[in-house]
């Protein structure tokens, strides 16, 4: 081995002493095509038994290797083939789609893993009949589970928006909103509306393993604002191509420890390792936060004019840094700008720097969307689909990922507050513009793909 | 086995490596590279080592980050892979 210096031991050291450095999540893939039957009992069982079988030390070998290299691992999920596919011949009523979401809830408490994603539906091009019983019992699942995640696909570049899917989104959120008002409609930070939606996304509430993937794989999220910020302290008042340097350099070495992390857990496990996720991925944590590197560039406060440039600068550098560190790069990979995880971001929202609409604008840069952003409680469902079209739109026009994931926090206006707990965090409620989109929500129907050429 | 990198700082004290090679000495690890230094009053030190008999790496582990603890140093001992994953293309 060649000798590392001092100061490179040191600067490893410090990333994950001081600067909050951990792989956000080993997150399992697993394809559940061959549970499917037309009996719900039998598919629980099946169900069951295939999570089981892959999953059983998931969490055993996150621990172990986290003792290992003293690396924290913080989140051990899995993710499952979208659940529309799979219940369609067994489940006709919203008691079956509870009773499978129970069980897989159950099991997933058993593997004593902290997320489930899958409970999802692809309907870009249409809804089926099942698609439609299945979006329908999205608010009692969610309701009636504690870490199963719900997402679904309405838009994509290649097949346009379906309209009547954004319309029946805005009910769910409402309904799930109103269903789990005792825990500040926490139900909500479990279901993402996207377009174009990656298939080996590993981070939550959006992460399902995607029907063109293979039986079992081992996908990492990694996480490290805290470690880019510290770079740019020492970047400060350099130019930009500096700026763009000092991150890229750093996220080089956050992605090595993901690749380090991803290897060794999909060897252990005897599954193949799929891809890194290259996120920064913030937490409530000081420190931990997008805002704060945004700021450090030199924005007053997140939300002035220059955070939509400050962002992609950020985004590109990341993934530029990232790419060459990973032997295979996937998923959303970018900059996440969830609100309430983010101790900057709900400062720059206290202080109505950042309101709902500059939001709309950075997502157009980032890596996902709309993220963790607590609304009004008696906003109407029409203007949830309203802000869901908007920012489908912008994903389906730019052939990017975006990601709507809103909580309409029942009974609460601005000024109030929402409090989640854990990695989720806290929000402030945020203005949304009330004027009425009802019409154009009712109307109904699809929105054709986008021409892919004459782009301006 | 892989070697083993052990990373101590803090407020300078007596001792500190007589303790620590007093560790690496009960467990049977050699010391393959040291570097060490005082800087203002700091004790930086990081070394290379052996790994120790199989099994026992996490008790060795715990061994130097309880000393660390007890003589208010932060003490860090990590697989080599992470240093040679960060700082090696």
């Amino acid at each position: 081995m060649e000798i590392i210096s001092i100061e490179q031991a040191l600067e490893t050291v410090e990333m994950f002493s001081k600067e909050h450095l951990d792989v956000r999540t080993i997150t399992m893939g697993i394809s559940l095509l061959d549970t499917m039957t037309n009996d719900v009992d039998k598919l629980c069982d099946n169900i069951k038994n295939k999570l089981m079988y892959y999953a059983k030390d998931l969490v055993k070998v996150g621990n172990d290797i986290e003792r290992e290299y003293s690396i924290p691992i913080i989140n051990k999920r899995i993710s499952i083939t979208p659940m529309s596919i799979i219940t369609e011949s067994a489940c006709k009523t919203t008691a079956d789609y509870v009773k499978v979401a129970k069980t897989i809830d159950s099991v997933a408490q058993k593997l004593k893993i902290d997320f489930i994603g899958g409970w999802s539906a692809i309907v870009n091009g249409g809804m089926t009949k099942n698609d439609e019983r299945f979006l329908n019992a999205i608010p009692k699942v969610l309701s009636k589970t504690k870490v199963l995640c719900s997402s679904v696909v309405v838009g994509s570049t290649k097949s346009g928006l379906d309209m009547d899917a954004v319309k029946l989104c805005g009910k769910i959120i409402k309904e799930t909103a109103n269903l789990t008002k005792s825990n500040d409609s926490l139900g909500c930070a479990k279901f993402v509306v996207f377009a174009n939606a990656p298939d080996d996304n590993p981070f939550m509430a959006g992460a399902f393993h995607g029907i063109s993937q293979g039986e079992a794989v081992i996908n990492v999220g990694v996480s490290g604002p805290g470690v880019v910020r510290k770079a740019l302290l020492e970047a400060k008042g350099k130019d930009f191509t500096t700026l763009c340097e000092t991150i890229k350099n750093i996220a080089f070495k956050i992605t090595r420890v993901g690749q380090l992390v991803g290897t060794s857990a999909a060897k252990r496990l005897g599954v193949p390792f799929g891809i890194i996720d290259l996120s920064l991925a913030p937490t409530p944590a000081k420190g931990d936060s997008i805002s704060d590197i945004l700021e450090l560039m030199g924005l007053e406060v997140t939300g002035a004019p220059g955070t939509t440039c400050a962002l992609a600068i950020l985004n590109d550098q990341v993934k530029k840094g990232g790419i060459m560190a990973a032997k295979n790069v996937g998923g959303l990979s970018g900059a996440f700008i969830p609100v309430s995880e983010d101790q900057g971001m709900i400062n720059a929202a206290t202080k109505k720097s950042l309101t709902l609409e500059k939001l709309e604008a950075m997502t157009c840069v980032c890596s996902v969307g709309l993220d963790m952003i607590a609304i009004p409680g008696d906003t109407s469902e029409s203007t949830i689909s309203g802000i869901i079209a908007d920012e489908m739109m912008i994903g389906i026009i730019n052939q990017k990922t975006t990601a709507v994931r809103l909580i309409p926090a029942y009974g609460k206006n601005v000024g109030d507050k929402v409090f989640f707990g854990g990695l989720l965090g806290y929000a402030p409620i945020m203005k949304v513009n009330n004027y009425s989109c009802k019409d154009f929500i009712d109307r109904g129907g699809h929105i054709p793909a986008p021409i892919h050429s004459f782009k301006n | 086995m892989k070697k083993i990198v052990i990373v101590i700082y803090g407020k300078d004290n007596y001792g500190i490596l007589y303790n620590v090679s007093k560790i690496l000495h009960d467990y049977k690890v050699s010391v393959e590279n040291i570097r060490q230094s005082i800087v203002s009053n700091y004790f930086n030190m990081m070394a290379i080592v052996s790994a120790p008999e199989r099994n026992k790496y996490g008790e060795f582990k715990k061994k130097l980050e309880d000393y660390g603890k007890k003589s208010n140093l932060m003490v860090n001992v990590m697989l080599e892979d992470v240093f040679n994953a960060m700082h090696q293309v």
